[in-house]
């Protein structure tokens, strides 16, 4: 039995991010099991380039699952139907034969279509600009055991860094809020000695930015953390709720 | 205001509405008991002299929690931007996602059954009962009328459903909020959140059965 399959594909097509956009089918063939989502839709560019049509546009890097890179909302799943994978990583032995396939572009206010899936992501960079960052310098690594770190402590601000800010948190919630990827930048740092120092600036000047940018408010649905492709938990909202809110209350003296 | 301290306040008033939701349960469950202890309590409640200013409080709270709920909805439904999903599937999808997704809904119905409950109690039908000499409202009388018909039974015990998914995700959602959910007890608080739902949806749903069984009687 071969594993080749055919897959019916509804893709949002839109030509800028002035235009209006809509969808468009097409029918791919020859998909075998073993490739990855990307590499199913670069078949079905070249399709296009011969035919000479426009290929989709997406967005990709390094097709290993760490940068980010790739996004795309894929039958009304953030990077589709696979759990803690990104879309680069997801393999097309998670359809079958004859499927059909809904591909869009993540949807937010924040993140406007650039060109067909393609989004601009350069808020979660806003972001981080508003304080994700450590401005002190401490050199080089500390001597070991010099700075003592609980390895519970260290193993969730470890959990924390590994977000790769794609943006499936957002795209996921069902109010658009960037509240886990906030969560997971202020967790990593604050959580540990350098970053520490300077926490309750970060915190709230990450969340006013978060919100300025037009980001939703999170009602805690938990869909991005079913969501993230690096199964980033719902706590680190929590904890990030609490760091606030002590920085409201405390002094800086 | 900051997104997270909207949060903070729906959470608030909304902890506070449900201790509301337990101590009304509590004066209710009289009506179980004895007419006469039933109308003392309700007399007793509204002859307290700081009756108004908890009044005026409850109410605040109540408007509070309705306004920055909204507020946070509309705001919400906005960030998705122009255009929306055209298929969105929930990864994970249990009971208390489903109370999460449909917090505004809920909550709209509860607003709407709030009036027509205080319409039909607090400004209903006024008869009067003699205790001991002290002439005071027998709410319990209207009670047995009201209850006995099937419709407002049937509209009494869908509107407590509903009061039970807003609790549901409300309570458990309190903890995330305020940041007293950690790992280690993340399932500890929904079961709570799930079992104080249920213990609100058994005693509410108590009050319009025994009633209309009264009047079945
Ligand atoms: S392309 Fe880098 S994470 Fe998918």
């Amino acid at each position: 039995m071969s594993d080749e399959m055919t897959l019916y594909l509804q893709v949002w097509r839109q030509k800028d991010s002035k235009s209006k956009g809509g969808f468009q089918n097409y029918k791919v063939e020859n998909v075998s099991g073993d490739m990855s989502f990307l590499e199913m839709l670069d078949m079905l560019n070249e399709n296009l380039a011969r035919e000479g049509k426009d290929p989709i546009q997406y967005d990709h890097d390094c097709r290993e699952g760490i940068c980010g890179a790739c996004s795309c909302m894929i039958n009304g799943e953030a990077h589709g139907p696979g759990k803690k994978t990104t879309t680069c990583e997801m393999h097309m032995r998670h359809f079958n034969d004859g499927d059909a396939i809904i591909i869009e572009p993540w949807r937010a206010k924040a993140f406007p279509v650039l060109k067909d899936l393609a989004v601009d992501r350069s808020a979660y960079d806003k972001i981080i600009m508003a304080g994700g960052f450590i401005e002190v310098k401490y050199g080089n690594a500390p001597e070991a055991n010099s700075m003592m770190v609980g390895k519970e402590v260290a193993d969730f601000a470890m959990d924390n860094a590994a977000c790769i800010g794609c943006g499936a948190c957002a795209a996921a919630c069902p109010n658009a809020s960037a509240m886990l990827f906030t969560a997971a930048k202020t967790t990593q740092l604050s959580l540990l000695p350098q970053g520490k120092v300077e926490s309750k600036k970060r915190v709230q000047s990450m969340i006013k930015k978060m919100d300025e940018l037009g980001f939703g408010n999170c009602t805690n649905e938990r869909l991005c953390e079913a969501a993230c492709p690096k199964g980033i938990s719902i706590i680190s909202i929590a904890r990030m709720n609490r760091e606030y809110m002590g920085t409201l209350l405390k002094s800086d003296y | 205001m900051s997104s997270v301290f909207k949060k903070y306040i729906v959470a608030a008033s909304g902890l506070f509405l449900t201790l509301f939701v337990l101590g009304h349960s509590a004066g209710n469950s009289l009506m179980l008991f004895s007419s006469e202890m039933f109308n003392r309590y309700g007399h007793a409640l509204i002859t307290n002299p700081l009756i108004y200013l908890i009044e005026f409080v409850v109410v605040a709270i109540f408007l509070t929690h309705v306004f920055f709920a909204l507020k946070v909805t509309f705001e919400n439904w906005s960030a998705r931007g122009d255009v929306g999903y055209k298929k969105r599937v929930n990864k994970d999808s249990n009971l208390i996602s489903f109370a999460a997704s449909t917090m505004p809904y809920t909550g709209a119905v509860i607003f709407i059954f709030l009036v027509l409950h205080i319409v039909q109690f607090k400004y209903g039908a006024y008869y009067e009962i003699t205790y001991a000499g002290t002439i005071m409202r027998d709410l319990h009388r209207l009670l047995l009328e009201y209850f006995p018909a099937p419709l407002n039974a049937i509209g009494y015990i869908i509107a407590m459903v509903v009061l039970t998914f807003h609790v549901l995700h409300g309570l458990w959602s309190i903890t995330q909020t305020f940041g007293v959910n950690r790992s280690m007890y993340n399932k500890l608080f929904r079961n709570i959140a799930l079992g104080f739902a249920l213990f609100v949806l058994v005693i509410y749903v108590t009050f319009p059965v025994w009633g209309y069984l009264q009047g079945v009687k």
